[in-house]
């Protein structure tokens, strides 16, 4: 079987070359022939990668340790999830996942585009294709998931694998890597059809639509993934943190950075027919950093915890990065006249300078995280000195910098396009802004002195208020209108432009975010060896040992303690963390317990054993609001899902009747 | 208002919560402690290594500690730790020499961005001026409302 596996990958590379000079053969000759021919080659190349991993499931599932991979990375009484979640635990398998991917992105992007966009789906086939067959050739001749480490008909016993990394045998994990990739992978949809317009010069903003959506749909995938990740730290790392600027946590955030950009600039495209070099830079960015991304965990540029083994593979993800950042920019510079922005601009105080804005500092938190992540490489070629630079660094740098990113989530929407008068900026600004002063003094008085804390917390208030109060006066009118009740009038005002207000709903996510990170400034931690019926206290909370129960099972060894939490004198609740020891692995690992508060979590961990290895060491930490990320986390994926909806009424569409037109007058009056 | 005097207390609580939790001193020794990288193997700061009895840690907070009650200024603390304890434990750059192009870049590129919007603004406005002089409609705006009509009329058939 592993033999028909290698053989379907290297098949799907040769299909996907053919895939490339098929197309771009067939566009170039004007020969339909091969432009259908490139398109089914994709349909035989993602049914071949297809064919592949599922030959490398059943290894998996099958548990057949023939295969150095199997053998590496699963072992016979690992679950079944963990068992799937093996196909990317490792670096030939996930590579293989990607390829699947890219495959699978490649067939819905060519077969859904290709009436639609028929002048340039020919060279999207070939990009997304040429990416694909990258990937499989890395697959096909560095990184075969299907090497055996033994095979004959003598082998009548194979010793049990290795098992998968403790860490990653996790719900959380199952899914996180999944959705990484298909943010990383899916950024190529977006960066193929904005290159195939720039290629072909496509007239009209009809392409841009198409990558506005993919990317915002690989936007809502990356976004996810990261998030997920960070879910993932903080509940199994058991450092009670979710986020340490390591550098392949890193290299998730910045394509992120640059979709985020690239979705808000743009709409100065679409709307005003501006920005059009800026996007096709920020787009090609994006793609390249995902790529660059993949380098960083895979290529052993950086040390990090994330990263897989140091192999030989990041020399041609360099080539690969030089040869498309060289085409691109030869590219963009040799089409800057079918790019040149319709500008019009009667104002500073606008929408679009506030767009700049928005894309200055959304760039600038890029640079600064790329930076500090290369800074270790680049010190040692400059100065011989190889600095870590860890998190005081990146908060240092990223904090003000977020802060004033939150600031302009408030203040960018609320600007007019073209102009924004006094008095508009008065009557948008003057309740958001005295409530959030009002809130600042009210923390102040009550004791709050951490100064980026409080400066946050009165951001996040401004900000929520202008997004309620563009939401109230919408619906109001729409009430008045409908005579419908307020909820109903919401979601109605949202449907008619499901873009605005889910951007708006996404932005409120943020807020919810930023109120988590900032409640990061007040964490507890404490640590105790404790025997049963020892107690330790942290803030307003006492912790007691009341017992530890052991368990042993085929796949690990666990110790279970019991804490009684109190708070004030008063008993809350007992909880269990747990101590791990994988038997296939011979590793441990803690799997902590978490009481979930609005208010605060308290996190509990079974952190090991004293050095008689009598007692459990315990440790707790109180981490205030950090809930506020995980309900923004929701919201986000809610206000993206809701922005992706077509909207109930045209924009373009002519009002059928006058009132109609009153209507949608006043609540553009009210929305300006 | 007066049945919504409690729940605005319940949130200004809510945000005020934190402030009451928190130590002065932990304060201090977990701010400098976040600077410090923890040098056990566990990959983390001294302020978030959750090694058992950490061989590093637990000294290195007791120095912390007394620096802080002798009243010494934040970076002599940290100077001294890294003196007495190693040089690998720098978590930043430094303040001089190639560190400080470290630290400013991330700024400067801020600062450079900020800076040339005025000039961006400027010539678009500038272009704008000249477009509406040289043509009454410019053909790139009539081109795509033609195209927004036609594609209207696409969708009404």
């Amino acid at each position: 079987m592993e033999n028909l596996g290698y053989l379907a990958v290297l098949l799907g590379f040769l299909v996907s070359v053919y895939a490339v000079v098929a197309a771009l053969a067939g566009r170039l000759r004007n020969n339909a022939f091969l432009e259908v021919s490139a398109q089914r080659a994709v349909l035989s190349a993602w049914l071949l990668v297809t064919a592949a991993s599922g030959i490398l499931l059943h290894a998996i599932l099958t548990d057949d340790f023939r295969l150095s991979y199997v053998a590496s990375r699963s072992n016979a009484d690992l679950d079944l999830i963990y068992k799937f979640a093996a196909w990317w635990g490792g670096q030939e398998g996930s590579l293989l996942f990607w390829s699947w991917i890219a495959a699978t992105y490649t067939f819905v992007a060519v077969h859904t585009g290709r009436k639609r966009h028929r002048s340039m789906i020919s060279y999207v086939t070939a990009i997304m294709a040429a990416t694909q067959a990258f990937f499989l050739g890395l697959v096909a001749f560095e990184a075969n998931p299907f090497a055996v480490i033994m095979s004959g008909p003598q082998i009548t016993a194979m010793p049990d694998g290795n098992g998968l990394n403790p860490l990653l045998q996790h719900p959380m994990m199952a899914i996180h890597p999944p959705m990484l990739y298909l943010g990383y992978v899916g950024f190529t949809v977006p960066f193929a059809f904005a290159m195939a317009s720039l290629i072909t010069r496509q007239p009209g903003e009809r392409w841009i639509h198409t990558t506005r959506i993919w990317t915002m749909i690989t936007w809502l995938f990356q976004g996810i993934g990261i998030l997920l990740g960070a879910r993932w730290a903080y509940v199994v790392l058991g450092w009670g943190g979710y986020w340490g600027w390591d550098p392949v946590e890193n290299a998730s955030l910045l394509p992120w950075i640059t979709g985020t950009a690239f979705l808000h600039s743009v709409m100065m495209q679409e709307k005003k027919g501006m920005m059009k070099v800026w996007n096709i830079v920020l787009i090609s960015a994006t793609f390249f950093l995902c790529i660059f991304g993949t380098m960083m965990t895979r290529g052993g540029l950086v040390s990090s915890v994330h990263a897989f083994a140091e192999s030989e593979i990041g020399i041609y993800f360099v080539w690969y990065l030089l040869i498309g950042v060289g085409v691109t920019a030869y590219l963009i510079l040799s089409r800057l006249d079918y790019l040149k922005s319709e500008a019009e601009l009667e104002s500073v105080v606008s929408r679009e300078s506030s767009f700049l804005f928005n894309n200055v500092i959304l760039l600038a938190s890029c640079f600064a995280v790329l930076w500090g992540t290369l800074f270790p490489v680049i010190s040692e070629y400059v100065s011989g000195d190889k600095i870590t630079v860890g998190a005081p660094f990146f908060n240092k740098v990223n904090i003000p910098i977020g802060l004033f990113l939150l600031f302009l989530t408030g203040v960018g929407p609320l600007f007019a396009w073209r102009r924004t008068s006094a008095e508009s900026l008065r009557r948008n600004f003057q309740w958001p802004a005295l409530a959030a002063a009002a809130l600042a003094a009210a923390l102040f008085a009550a004791g709050v002195r951490h100064f980026y804390a409080l400066v946050c917390f009165t951001l996040c208030a401004f900000v929520a208020i202008t997004i309620v109060i563009e939401f109230y006066r919408g619906a109001r009118v729409i009430q008045a209108r409908h005579g419908l009740a307020f909820a109903p009038a919401v979601v109605d005002l949202t449907h008619r432009n499901t873009r605005r207000y889910g951007g708006y709903l996404v932005h409120m996510a943020i807020v919810l975010m930023f109120i988590g990170f900032a409640g990061a400034a007040f964490n507890l931690v404490q640590q105790q060896e404790m025997a049963v019926g020892d107690s330790l206290t942290a803030g307003n909370y006492e912790f007691t040992l009341t017992g530890v129960t052991e368990n042993d099972n085929a796949n690990y060894y666990s110790a279970v303690a019991g804490v009684d939490v109190g708070k004030n004198g008063e008993f809350l609740q007992t909880m269990h963390p747990e101590r791990r020891f994988y038997h296939a692995s011979e590793q441990p690992t803690s799997r902590v317990d978490v009481r979930y508060r609005l208010r605060e979590d308290v996190y509990v961990v079974y952190a090991g054993q004293s050095n008689d290895g009598k007692n459990p060491i315990i440790q707790v930490y109180i981490n205030p609001l950090v809930n506020w990320i995980w309900i923004g986390a929701f919201l986000l994926v809610f206000g993206t899902l809701v922005a992706l909806v077509p909207n109930k009424v045209r924009r373009y569409s002519r009002p059928r009747t006058a009132a109609a037109a009153v209507e949608e007058k006043s609540i553009a009056a009210t929305n300006a | 208002m007066r049945q919504r005097m409690p729940s605005l207390a319940a949130a200004l609580a809510l945000l005020a919560a934190p402030a009451a939790l928190a130590d002065e001193m932990y304060l201090k020794v977990r701010e400098i402690g976040d600077r410090i990288e923890c040098t056990c193997g566990c990959s983390s700061t001294i302020a978030t290594c959750n090694m058992v009895g950490c061989h590093v840690r637990v000294p290195i907070n007791e120095d912390i500690r007394a620096g802080i009650e002798a009243g010494r200024p934040q970076e002599e603390i940290l100077e001294a730790v890294y003196e007495k304890y190693g040089q690998e434990m720098r978590v930043e750059p430094r303040r001089e020499g190639f560190g400080v192009v470290g630290w400013a870049m991330p700024f400067v590129s801020l600062l450079a961005g900020l800076a040339a919007i005025p000039f961006v603004v400027r010539r678009w406005r500038r272009n704008a001026r000249e477009q509406a002089a040289a043509e009454s409609t410019p053909a790139r705006v009539v081109e795509r409302y033609s195209e927004e009509i036609e594609r209207q009329l696409e969708e009404m058939e």
